[in-house]
């Protein structure tokens, strides 16, 4: 058990460090000066490229500019926007309320709804399985930004029932700006947690522990409590994982089509706006979320599951 | 194919008749967008991008069969041309992320030990991105674009094409026929390429229609984001976006046509992929 607790989160730190090169290299990918690069579409003079220079380290070789890169993120130095005069930190520390409330509202109606409606199409009747499977059919091929226009049409322009956009303030305020947009991100997500939970239950369902349960005389909703979902549940919740990959990355879109100013448009404007220095931080920031998530996800899933050991650790 | 006995009424009949059905009419739609592709210049009424401003936001009428957009611009004839860039897109993606993703698999399943290792764990790290947020970076990076969006989105989808063919190419390569062309002393390159490749096909093919549907969101939400086709070229992602002011002032049109398109579309491709995926697996 320990051995792959161990194992799973040094992959962790090493996942984490590659890709924190990956991203820092992608300036150095960019054929051209750096200087160049980082200016372009901006009138720089010789104070302002002597700044550049030495906010980027470019007169240092790449190892020790990628090491002073990476302990000003261990410091809580995350660098300084080109665009805004100001810290990166300053620029995203105020949007990341809005931004992880949305995800954390989206991934709370995924995870009900697509493990409930999953659970009850693999263990009720003919009828609702297939009405659930067409729904969560149609479901998963519907994404966010599609979702937030019928949405945004409906309920907020029409009936006028939630604003249209912006953040609101305080957290009543966020909570009202974020719930429609929470559940476009939520419908392809959670018909995907559907579909994924639909078939680890009833995986579950076929095995033979079932029927010597059945002929044991156990009541049903012990088997299915116990059992069955025990048994699926760390198919669920590797499912769950790979789901909030989805939620994450669309909940920068959905951001954007409810002009929402959270991280997320941040880093759609400072794509469009060449500030590098918030694009690399906040890309990090996003996978290295995801990351951690799936690292949690796997330890919790060990927990439930101690079989998961012996894999994890000969892996 | 059926065992039932004669008489008897096949219960598993039924389903299957009627999934089949369904993916035949998936793969009628998937026809349908093709020819509205292909014959966008012949189909639509209008050049896409005049503008009218007369017209804007002009209801359905004879003209506009489908009403116009904020510029005057029929709103019909830039779905037909939108068509185009939505499956364009796609296929260039998928079949950069199919070549990359095969040499990749097959390599490693080929090779083995320590190429395998470092290969699975190479997946594993681009797993760990987003197509979208790899969209953005590579958008940061080399600016934005119809051809940018479709190399970060085709890389992006290498890792979920090439798992499924590394296991596949595994279970291939351990069989007697790979074991008999190497004792007959058949170069490594010659039995790939002529037994093993042919024997793997089938699992490509399946990946290919699967990722497809992945491949359109995500083309598509990049477009909506402004970072993938640029304006004023019609494209359903854009589209979405472009239509969002016109919306929030009372004019839907634009936007949910176009979301319709793109959920149509999206459908059909899952609905053909998962049963090309089913007979695959019931071939075997």
């Amino acid at each position: 058990m320990l051995v792959a607790v161990v194992k799973r989160l040094t992959e962790l730190v090493a996942t984490l460090l590659v890709t924190s090169l990956a991203v820092f290299s992608s300036l150095y990918l960019v054929p051209g000066s750096p200087i160049a690069y980082l200016t372009r579409g901006r009138a720089a003079d010789a104070a302002a490229i002597a700044r550049i220079t030495a906010q980027y380290h470019l007169n240092e070789e790449f190892f020790p500019r990628y090491w002073t890169f990476l302990s000003g993120l261990f410091h809580g130095d995350l660098g300084q926007s080109l665009v805004y005069n100001e810290s990166t930190w300053s620029l995203i520390e105020p949007r990341l309320t809005v931004t992880l409330l949305l995800i954390a509202l989206a991934t709370l109606e995924t995870v009900a709804v697509g493990v409930a409606l999953g659970a009850v199409a693999a263990l009720t009747g003919k009828a609702s399985d297939m009405g659930i499977v067409i729904g969560s059919t149609i479901g998963v091929g519907i994404p966010a930004f599609a979702a937030s226009a019928v949405l945004l049409s409906v309920f907020a322009v029409n009936l006028g029932w939630f604003p249209v956009a912006g953040n609101g303030s305080g957290l009543a305020g966020n909570l009202d700006h974020v719930v429609l947009g929470s559940v476009a991100l939520a419908i392809s997500s959670a018909a995907y947690m559907v579909r994924l939970t639909r078939s680890a239950v009833r995986e579950e369902r076929a095995k033979e522990y079932v029927d010597t349960a059945n002929a044991r005389g156990l009541p049903s909703g012990q088997t299915v409590r116990r059992h069955i979902m025990r048994n699926a549940a760390p198919s669920i919740l590797t499912a769950g994982g790979v789901t909030f990959i989805g939620i994450m990355a669309s909940e920068v879109v959905v951001e954007s089509a409810f002009g929402i100013n959270g991280a997320g448009s941040l880093l759609v404007s400072s794509v469009g706006a060449k500030d590098f220095s918030v694009v690399q931080v906040l890309v990090l920031m996003y996978v290295a979320a995801f990351m951690i998530v799936n690292t949690v996800i796997d330890l919790v899933a060990l927990r439930v599951d101690p079989r998961l050991a012996i894999e994890m650790a000969t892996r | 194919m059926s065992t039932s006995a004669a008489g008897t009424v096949d219960r598993r009949r039924l389903p299957r008749d009627w999934s089949r059905a369904v993916a035949w009419t998936a793969g009628a739609v998937i026809l349908l967008v093709v020819v509205a592709a292909v014959f966008a210049p012949l189909l639509a009424p209008h050049n896409p991008n005049a503008l009218n401003l007369n017209e804007a936001f002009s209801a359905p009428t004879a003209r506009y069969p489908l009403g116009a957009d904020a510029s005057g611009r029929d709103l019909l004839s830039r779905l037909l041309y939108g068509a185009r860039p939505a499956l364009l897109g796609p296929t260039l993606a998928v079949l950069l992320a199919t070549m990359l993703g095969t040499v990749v698999a097959v390599a490693s399943a080929w090779f083995g030990g320590l190429a395998d290792r470092v290969i699975s764990r190479l997946l594993d790290l681009l797993f760990a991105f987003p197509p979208l947020l790899l969209a953005l970076l590579v958008a940061a990076t080399f600016g934005a674009g119809f051809t940018t969006s479709i190399l970060a989105v085709g890389i992006a989808e290498v890792p979920y094409i090439a798992r499924v063919i590394r296991t596949e190419a595994i279970r291939q390569r351990k069989r007697p026929y790979i074991e008999g062309s190497l004792v007959q002393g058949l170069p490594g390159v010659a039995i790939i390429w002529r037994h093993l490749l042919p024997n793997v096909a089938p699992t490509v093919f399946t990946q290919m229609t699967l990722s497809f549907g992945y491949v359109i969101v995500n083309l598509a939400a990049v477009s909506f984001l402004g970072l993938g086709v640029q304006a004023p070229t019609a494209d359903w992602g854009s589209m979405v976006s472009e239509g969002q002011s016109s919306l929030v002032q009372g004019y839907p049109q634009e936007s949910l046509y176009a979301s319709a398109c793109i959920i149509v579309v999206v459908v059909a491709f899952t609905v053909f992929g998962d049963w090309v995926a089913a007979r695959m697996e019931a071939r075997r």
